[in-house]
């Protein structure tokens, strides 16, 4: 602080010397000196007090993806509207593990040091590396299926401690309910995922208990890469009906390879993800991520605004959010016939190449 | 101090892809696998109530008895190295999945309450409910999963007991291996590495030293992943990938870091490469971004940086520096004309 007072004054002095050549008064010149080194220290001052008091939130997802992104635009969208703006008054930390669980680790490790007000883990490795880092922290964890399985918190609703989020818990049952409804015949189902996903797993069971219910065969298609994945499915294609994907990673990142062999062999595939389902499914229901990135936003903003977490519960989205989609092109093509009671409930309609949004 | 926990631990996965690939000259892939194969046995231990340090000595006996199914791969059916390795890791893929009884297994830190339920129990219904008619379904209820708190060895407070505990094991490995390494079969070892041709010579079974070699260093990768779990909280299908590459880059960094100086037989530079590598790397993820780097491009930075590493200790050995001077001045000389 001295050596930069002195400094100013050295800087004035100069100016002084060099101006007193202009032949102006000196102590106007002088007066104008003072002012100025007034602002400055006013100006380092606020800039000090801003930075102190901006708070940080720390977001952080297992890997950079279409839907876990939409997590993220849907989380800094919802701050953003209610006066969290990045670089204004807060700052946004966004790290992506790339898929590596061990980076996942050390960024968790890494946001706790610098003491964020509130830390996002999106999809269920992340959520885990962040909780298993902090008692203390609040953290809102979202795009996680299972979070009880998951071991984040003890159950959906409130819970004492620094945990709470949102779940993309998806209604398993109806999509299935759904299949049967529009197709009929369908005795054997492919569930297509992969064994190595937390979130896949968890729908797989759902799915197997509503296909006893529904007097469904269920066949596992797994594979733990798009290339596996696709090769199963060429192998059992000739054995299933119907196929059902849920919010699986890995099949939305092959779904091109998935429709095509499925439209060849004419099987309708009933999607958990809307995004999933307009890459050739014949009906999608489910969530947009960007909802549930939304949804996630509001607790964030919550606890922003001084909300114990512990006050805050951990939920599902409402049915009321749910998207029904449905392509009549591509049932045409397999040679379903759509009942008209699913058309008419239907948010999004593909007909005749056009999508319509109801 | 985080940094530094999970440095070390790094590091001593590192220590493992140093005995395969620098002293008995083995390229092992099997890491990935046994690193999640540890980790994915430290959780189960523990989930089943064993104590920590048992589920540790558990981890590390299955990486040991991972390697040795690489090395007996390599040696009985005389399958190249790479492949035995990539087999195995293949293999224990889909046997973590079972050990695990899923893809994730977390260290329980809350008691679950109430068993998932799907979403329709949670909401009620989804408003489409009236379309089916008959084919209205009623999913039973499931069995609740709950299991007691475990007490983990590692609090995460970060006031210096975890760092303590992996520095203790660290030093005991270092100190065991550092012993072996100086007995004759160890002797041997370090001599095969060096030069197989002549230990073969000596009558030493080649076959044992490949399998003893691949045991051990996968014991160690085995120890590192039961580590790695139990101080995460969790083991996940996907906690191996892309530890090889992780582990040669701490080596190359430590071997930078130290040269040629080999304390306990240069057992200690890969962990300190690991410290530094996991250093360097949250740096890169903490101020990349400042010069135009995504999170994407880590993995390319990384394999990069190896290559580097390697190319310039090529170039600077022997008549390598001549090579380099002629090089630069070659592209400078193009660059003049060019202007």
């Amino acid at each position: 602080m001295d050596s930069s007072v002195v400094c100013l004054r050295k800087n004035t002095r100069r100016r002084i010397e060099r101006e007193d050549v202009e032949r102006r008064p000196l102590s106007l010149l002088y007066q104008e000196g003072c002012r100025m080194k007034r602002v400055l220290v006013c100006v380092v001052l606020l800039l000090g007090v801003l930075g102190l008091s901006m708070q940080t939130v720390a977001i952080t997802a297992i890997v950079e993806h279409p839907a876990l992104d939409a997590v993220r635009q849907g989380v800094i969208d919802v701050l953003a509207e209610n006066g969290f703006k990045d670089g204004d008054n807060i700052k946004i930390d966004y790290q992506s593990a790339q898929g590596s669980v061990s980076t996942a680790v050390a960024i968790a490790k890494q946001f706790v040091s610098l003491n964020p007000a509130v830390m996002i883990g999106i999809a269920t490795p992340s959520a885990q590396a962040l909780v298993n880092a902090t008692k203390t922290i609040p953290i809102v964890f979202s795009a996680v299926t299972d979070p009880v399985s998951a071991n984040l918190v003890p159950s959906f609703g409130k819970n004492p401690g620094n945990v709470v989020g949102i779940s993309d818990m998806t209604p398993v049952k109806t999509q299935l309910q759904l299949l049967k409804l529009a197709i009929p015949e369908a005795q054997t189902l492919g569930v297509i995922y992969n064994s190595g996903e937390a979130n896949s797993v968890t729908i797989r069971e759902f799915a197997k208990e509503a296909c006893d219910a529904l007097g469904m065969k269920l066949i596992d298609i797994t594979g733990s890469t798009t290339v596996e994945m696709v090769a199963s499915l060429n192998a059992q294609i000739r054995d299933v009906d119907a196929i059902y994907i849920g919010t699986d990673n890995t099949a939305a990142s092959s779904i091109e390879s998935i429709s095509r062999v499925a439209l060849r062999e004419k099987v309708a595939i009933v999607a958990a993800d809307i995004d999933i389902a307009r890459s050739g499914g014949l009906i999608g229901f489910g969530f947009n991520y960007y909802q549930i990135g939304r949804a996630t936003g509001e607790i964030v903003l919550q606890v922003l605004n001084g909300v114990s977490t512990s006050e805050l519960e951990t939920k599902i989205l409402g049915a009321n959010s749910l998207i029904l989609y449905v392509n009549t092109d591509i049932a045409a093509e397999l040679g379903i016939e759509i009942p008209k009671a699913i058309l008419d409930r239907a948010d999004i309609i593909v007909e005749n190449g056009v999508e319509k949004t109801r | 101090m985080a940094i530094l926990e999970q440095g070390l631990i790094i590091g001593l996965m590192a220590l493992g892809v140093y005995i395969s690939f620098r002293i008995v000259d083995l390229p092992d892939l099997t890491t990935d696998g046994s690193f999640a194969l540890g980790a994915a046995v430290a959780v189960r231990a523990i989930v089943s109530g064993l104590p920590a340090w048992i589920a540790i000595a558990l981890a590390s006996i299955c990486g040991a008895v991972a390697g040795s199914i690489t090395g007996t791969i390599h040696r009985r059916f005389k399958v190249n190295v790479l492949l035995a390795g990539i087999l195995v890791m293949t293999m224990l893929y889909s046997i973590n999945l079972r050990v695990m009884g899923g893809p994730n297994l977390p260290v329980p830190r809350v008691v679950a309450e109430k068993s998932t339920q799907s979403f329709e129990e949670m909401s009620g219904g989804t408003g489409l409910d009236d379309l089916f008619g008959s084919l209205n379904i009623n999913t039973s209820q499931r069995s609740l999963r709950t299991g007691p708190i475990i007490k983990n060895i590692f609090n995460n407070n970060l006031d210096g007991s975890d760092l303590l505990l992996i520095s203790l094991v660290i030093a005991a490995v270092v100190l065991i291996l550092s012993v072996f390494l100086r007995s004759d079969p160890g002797m041997v070892l370090r001599a095969f590495g060096s030069n197989p041709s002549g230990i073969v010579a000596f009558g030493v079974s080649q076959n044992v030293i490949a399998v003893t070699g691949l045991t051990i260093a996968n014991s160690i990768v085995g120890l590192s992943g039961g580590l790695f779990a139990l101080y995460s909280g969790f083991s996940d299908a996907t906690i191996g990938q892309g530890m090889v590459v992780t582990g040669l880059a701490s080596v190359i960094m430590g071997e930078i870091l130290l040269g040629r100086i080999k304390l306990f037989y240069g057992l200690l530079s890969p962990i300190l490469g690991g410290v530094i590598y996991q250093a360097l790397l949250s740096l890169a993820m903490r101020y990349g971004y400042r010069i135009g780097f995504l999170a994407s491009d880590m993995k390319l930075l990384t394999a990069v940086f190896i290559i580097a590493v390697i190319g310039l200790r090529q170039l600077s050995t022997s008549n390598g520096k001549r090579k380099v001077k002629l090089e630069v001045k070659r592209l400078w000389s193009n660059s003049k004309v060019s202007q």
